[in-house]
């Protein structure tokens, strides 16, 4: 009995499940003592509804199948397996496409502007209010930067 | 017809087929539903629920296991989601400050007068102890068995039916009640 009242202590102040199935494969599995604090099956099956005690809705198979075609609905995919790849290869395209003109068009190669710039750098002439003005380039060595300075004529 | 041979015939895409798993289960899977959650109205959804997850999931469903444990499985955890949402709406309530208790979907007419004792009594259990005195009491399984379908391991298991069958013998003999 005082092994039995140890184990019963133990078993509650044990926080793990763990322990406490070992403390009841120890001791109350086989203890006698023990087994009559338990109750037995028959004792259980009297506290228990059983399947002949339900009361199942006669609704319950049309209920499902309704159900059933609900989510189907639901899960239907957009798309057939065989365009699935197709629209995925084509997505695939896209993205590739819009990277590469993105990354060249906002990096585009120095070089290139450089030459680009070169090209189109020209000053034929410049006016101010209407009137041709005295115009002054400067230029600082080893360097790509050019001033324009344009003065009004008086 | 087998339980394999009735997935197989529903996996082949005939929905009718799987009328014979329903009518073949649906009182065992309504009598584990009833116990857990304690009420008609909740057991009936979670019953129907779960008939629709194991179709949706038939393809998953592993031949070298037992279909019905499966089955229950699936059932166990729509129930442990149901209580939680319950258990949230109750929160939810008391936090309102309302002065009456939330509206209880289970009535007294949902049992027979000589069920009341005996659901009174199952309240005092949690609903992995109530579910695992069922499995064992009733569907004859073994601390495994029972594991499996709370998703715990077997120790776990026996530790739930073992306070499930003390609770209930204290209760008895302090009602001084045999069943």
């Amino acid at each position: 009995m005082f092994r039995c009242r140890i184990t019963h202590v133990f078993f509650k102040v044990l926080p793990f499940k763990m322990g406490q199935d070992l403390l009841f494969r120890l001791h109350i599995r086989d203890c006698p003592s023990c087994q009559k604090e338990l109750v037995t099956v028959g004792e259980a099956k009297g506290f228990l509804i059983k399947e002949e005690e339900t009361d199942v809705p006669e609704n319950l198979w049309p209920a499902i199948r309704t159900g059933l075609a609900e989510s189907e609905k639901k899960t239907r995919p957009l798309l057939r397996p065989g365009w699935k790849w197709a629209a995925v290869f084509t997505g695939l395209l896209v993205v590739i496409a819009l990277g590469l003109s993105i990354f060249f068009g906002v990096f585009p190669d120095r070089e290139s502007v450089d030459n680009s710039l070169v090209e189109r750098f020209q000053i034929k002439y410049i006016r101010i209010e209407d009137k041709p003005a005295t115009t002054y380039l400067y230029t600082l060595n080893e360097s790509k930067i050019v001033f324009i300075w344009a003065e009004k004529n008086s | 017809m087998n339980d394999i041979q009735l997935v197989n015939s529903c996996l082949q895409g005939d929905v009718d087929e799987f009328q014979k798993i329903v009518d073949k289960y649906k009182g065992k899977v309504m009598a584990l539903a009833m116990n857990v959650l304690g009420n008609q109205q909740d057991a009936e959804d979670a019953c129907q629920d779960t008939f629709i997850h194991v179709y949706r999931r038939l393809d998953t469903f592993d031949v070298s296991r037992s279909f019905r444990s499966w089955m229950f499985a699936i059932l166990f955890n729509l129930c442990r989601d149901q209580l939680r949402k319950r258990q949230r709406f109750i929160k939810l309530f008391k936090k309102a400050g309302a002065e009456s208790p939330p509206p209880q979907r289970s009535r007294a007419s949902d049992y027979p007068s000589s069920r009341c004792f005996s659901m009174s009594v199952l309240k005092d259990l949690t609903y992995k102890e109530r579910a695992s005195l069922y499995l064992w009491a009733v569907e004859g399984y073994t601390s495994q068995e029972s594991g499996r379908v709370l998703g715990c391991t077997a120790a776990t298991a026996r530790v739930h039916l073992y306070k499930a069958r003390r609770k209930i013998k204290a209760i008895l003999e302090k009602e001084n009640v045999s069943v």
